[in-house]
């Protein structure tokens, strides 16, 4: 993909490919489901919130609200976490599905995609975010912090 | 897999017991019939090339016995006019060398033949009958706290008999006007593109490969030169260089891994914990007053073990006018020849010296002194002893000093023998102006060949017949039973050499610290030396193939360890960490293996191949884990997260979390920025493959693999740092100078591994 073709992506084409994506991983539908929930909370968080002084990095964020989270029940989970991040979170057509499945289903899908995003937060962050990253070109809103974050890591902020 | 190639095969057969093939090597057999069955010169420069052409490997079928029969011998057959040339050329008589089977009484001959005191080994049960053999005992349990004073004296005892024979062969060759023979040295050549007629004649075989075969003197140095013929190319890969130093100098390790062997390592036997067996050379060649040289032998010893111990192990062994190490020679120690000896076996004579006789005379010594009226019982090692020292302090405060705390280590009775009082009396708490000692306390790491290897009866078969084994006598697979003299001195060599790579590994410029028995022997003294060997000890877990052709086989050699360390640096280890609590172990060079090993005084892990393996697994994957912060390290703490279930990648959100210095932090970024940052950077590095289904089954695999590691071996928390493998770089003196000028500069004094990078 193109630097050209990533800048005209829109944020619904970059969710509707990463969840696209998911669906093809030869991976446990637990596994999936959660990665499927965490771009739910992660897609459409508030522009605004990307455009601070201080760039916001959403994924070590969302690792904190979600260990923070007691929630029960999958639904439960996304509505702390958004709730706690960016209450003006837009909706997307995109996204009805991966909620449908969230909010609506009680398989035992559900419920082991709760019970490794509260156990195995980190990674499942990770993974979502290399996914995430791909289908909008390699980079996201959070990069340019990352880039400075880089430089700091090697002691040389 | 360490590899070892001391050249090809010597014998399929062991004296009564055909079709047998024993893996000692031809430089080893012919050195070995040297030293020990010349009666003059001329004999052992005749000895060193009898059988010269083996390495032809050309095999017939004997039209008298109709068996398979090895054409070898210089002077007949194929290689006739090899004995006149080469006879000639070393100056001594024909016929000495083409006899060396058959008695012929009209031209010269040895005066014993190999049914004197090699074939007559008999099934690996038995000393050579005409040998003259040196045997030192030690009447002592082989406890650990006695352990380093007995390894003293055995290395002494094969030094001064190394050194002494050394001496008495290169005297024999200077009284007969020649140059004495140093250095042995034996070149295997093989090589793969040469055809033979299907029943090649004598002429052909000269030509192809007799003819290529030489013996000559360089200086100091007699060179034999071999031709193998190989049928598969790849299998040229056998052919090597073997040296044998006669000079009775200690080698180093990269000599030793060179292919070079000692005098000291030809002449001994037989080694272990009680006694050393050490042949020496026939008395026309040694001494014709054997009773008296060997109570000179004993008396150098005693000289010997005592500079030793008092000059490079600060090892007290006299004190209040009592000379310990005196009384333990008096008492527990002896030096003798081996008995039953034959001046020349006489035919028919079904008479043997059963090798396990001399093993077991130690034994026998203990237990006859068990049974003696007047005997005495070690307190600290159970060893019975009859001697004129007066009893020892009852009351063990007046034996130990007051921090003494293994008292369920000590028995009841009432006495320490005399080896057992030079550890007593070296305490580290000693009054009276003697300076405390720490050689018997603490730290401390002993690796020593031993002659108990691994055998199994196995049936071999070669990598391939060899191209002029017209016989087929490789054609079938030969049983691998033979465990002669010559195979023990084979495994001690091999022993010998694992433990000199794992020297090599921390002191490549020096000898080992026990040289003539071919052992590291560290103490309290030196204990960041036991510690560097750590890393190192996956070596005793490797497997080893030695090469012999026409055989390739894994074998087993043994080796005794004792292993304690302090992990902690602890200024008074030596004073809580006494001997007592480890036991000398042997173990196989092989993965099987198990070292067990005493850390911090409380705690005893037994280290394995799969330690290891763990091992190499948590360093990698947490060696850019390098954080601290308030004593707090990071890789700890990132063990300690994955022992509490936590998964890898957490663990490193975690342990990073709680190592940043915040202090340093870019104001616009987070610690939660920073250690995810840290996590995705551990992610990319062991975990994303480009893949998401297979990084994540990558990652489920890292935490499955980290997990069992730690659950398996716990000790690895206390251990990991202690056992990897770091280059140490030396500092820049000029740099050093400078960082004392600023506290800012000061910064890069220290290692990365202590550093907050933020």
């Amino acid at each position: 993909m193109t630097q050209q073709q990533n800048k005209s992506k829109t944020l619904e084409e970059t969710l509707t490919d990463a969840l696209r994506s998911t669906v093809k991983l030869d991976l446990d539908e637990s596994v999936k489901l959660a990665v499927q929930t965490l771009l739910l909370i992660r897609g459409p968080l508030d522009p605004k919130l990307f455009k601070r002084k201080e760039m916001f990095n959403p994924y070590p964020v969302l690792v904190k609200y979600i260990r923070a989270s007691n929630a029960e029940t999958l639904g439960g989970l996304v509505n702390d976490v958004q709730l706690a991040i960016s209450p003006n979170f837009i909706t997307l057509r995109c996204l009805g599905e991966v909620a449908e499945t969230i909010y609506r289903s009680e398989t035992k899908f559900v419920k082991e995609a709760l019970r490794l995003l509260k156990k195995e937060t980190t990674p499942l962050v990770m993974l979502m975010k290399k996914i995430y990253q791909d289908a909008r070109g390699g980079i996201d809103e959070a990069d340019e912090a990352q880039l400075l974050l880089e430089g700091a890591s090697e002691g040389k902020a | 897999m360490i590899p070892f190639n001391f050249g090809p095969i010597a014998r399929t057969s062991a004296g009564s017991t055909h079709d047998t093939i024993n893996l000692s090597s031809l430089p080893l057999h012919v050195m070995l019939n040297a030293l020990v069955g010349s009666t003059s010169v001329e004999e052992f420069i005749a000895w060193l090339w009898h059988d010269l052409y083996k390495p032809a490997f050309h095999w017939v079928i004997s039209h008298r016995t109709g068996n398979p029969s090895w054409h070898h011998v210089p002077g007949m057959g194929a290689f006739a006019q090899a004995e006149k040339t080469f006879a000639q050329r070393m100056n001594i008589c024909e016929g000495l060398v083409k006899t060396h089977h058959g008695f012929q009484s009209r031209i010269p001959h040895f005066a014993l033949h190999e049914t004197d005191f090699i074939s007559d080994q008999s099934d690996q049960v038995n000393l050579g009958a005409a040998v003259n053999y040196i045997q030192l005992s030690l009447a002592a349990e082989p406890a650990l706290p006695t352990l380093l004073t007995r390894s003293v004296i055995a290395d002494a005892f094969i030094e001064v008999v190394t050194k002494d024979v050394a001496k008495a062969l290169n005297k024999a060759f200077i009284d007969k006007g020649r140059t004495p023979i140093e250095r042995v040295r034996f070149e295997f050549e093989t090589v793969s593109n040469l055809t033979f007629s299907s029943s090649p004649n004598d002429a052909e075989i000269w030509n192809e490969v007799g003819k290529h075969f030489d013996v000559c003197l360089n200086d100091n140095t007699f060179i034999m030169r071999h031709l193998t013929p190989v049928a598969i190319p790849k299998h040229q890969v056998f052919k090597t260089v073997f040296t044998a130093d006669l000079t009775a100098k200690p080698l180093l390790p990269n000599e030793m891994l060179d292919n070079t062997v000692s005098l000291s390592e030809l002449l001994v036997v037989y080694q272990d914990s009680r006694t050393v067996i050490i042949a020496v050379p026939q008395s026309q060649l040694y001494s014709d007053d054997l009773p008296k040289k060997i109570q000179d032998l004993e008396k150098a010893t005693l000289d010997t073990s005592r500079h030793r111990l008092e000059q490079h192990f600060n090892i007290l062994t006299q004190k209040d006018g009592i000379d310990y190490l005196k009384a333990a020679f008096d008492s527990q120690i002896e030096v003798r020849a081996v008995p039953d000896r034959l001046c020349k076996r006489p035919r028919k004579n079904k008479l043997f010296r059963p090798l396990n006789d001399a093993v077991q005379h130690p034994v026998k010594m203990l237990s006859e002194t068990r049974n003696a009226s007047n005997k005495r019982v070690c307190r600290l090692t159970g060893t019975p002893f009859v001697s004129n020292l007066p009893p020892a302090q009852i009351r063990l405060d007046q034996l130990f000093s007051s921090k003494f705390v293994d008292t369920e280590f000590v028995g009841f009775e009432e006495d320490i023998a005399p080896l057992t009082h030079l550890y007593v009396i070296n305490s580290p708490e000693a009054k009276k102006g003697i300076s405390a000692r720490k050689s018997l306390r603490g730290s401390f790491a002993f690796f020593a060949p031993a002659s108990h290897y691994a055998s199994d009866d196995q049936e071999l078969k070669a990598v391939e017949q060899p191209p002029l084994d017209i016989g087929g006598r490789f054609h079938n697979q030969l049983n691998r039973i033979t465990v002669t003299t010559q195979e023990f001195t084979l495994f001690q060599q091999i022993s010998r050499r694992v433990i000199a790579k794992l020297w090599q590994q921390i002191a490549p410029d020096e000898h080992l610290p026990l040289p003539y028995l071919g052992a590291i022997a560290l103490t309290h003294e030196k204990k960041e030396r036991v510690r560097n060997l750590l890393p190192h000890l996956d070596l005793i877990f490797s497997d080893i193939a030695l090469k012999a052709y026409p055989f390739e086989s894994e074998v087993s050699a043994a080796i005794e360890v004792a292993l304690g360390t302090t992990i902690k640096p602890d200024p008074s280890a030596h004073q809580k960490h006494t001997l007592l609590k480890m036991a000398p172990h042997i173990t196989t060079v092989n993965s099987l293996s198990t070292i067990p090993m005493l850390i911090d005084d409380n705690v005893q892990v037994s280290l394995t191949k799969a330690f290891f393996e763990r091992e190499k697994l948590l360093t990698q994957v947490t060696n850019e884990l390098k954080r601290s912060k308030k004593r707090v390290n990071q890789k700890n703490l990132w063990l300690k997260l994955v022992l509490s279930n936590n998964d890898p990648v957490t663990a490193v959100f975690e342990s990073s979390a709680a190592t940043i210095n915040m202090t340093r932090i870019p104001k616009i970024s987070s610690l939660e920025d920073i250690a995810f940052k840290d996590a995705e950077d551990f992610w990319d590095r062991h975990i994303d493959t480009g893949d998401f289904a297979e990084s994540w089954k990558q990652y489920v695999q890292l935490k499955q693999n980290t997990t069992n590691a730690l659950e398996e071996f716990p000790a690895l928390l206390l251990l990991l740092q202690s056992l990897q493998k770091q280059k140490q770089e030396p500092q820049n003196p000029a740099k050093i100078k400078k960082n004392k000028t600023s506290a800012h500069q000061q910064l890069d004094l220290f290692t990365p591994q202590n550093t907050d990078e933020i």
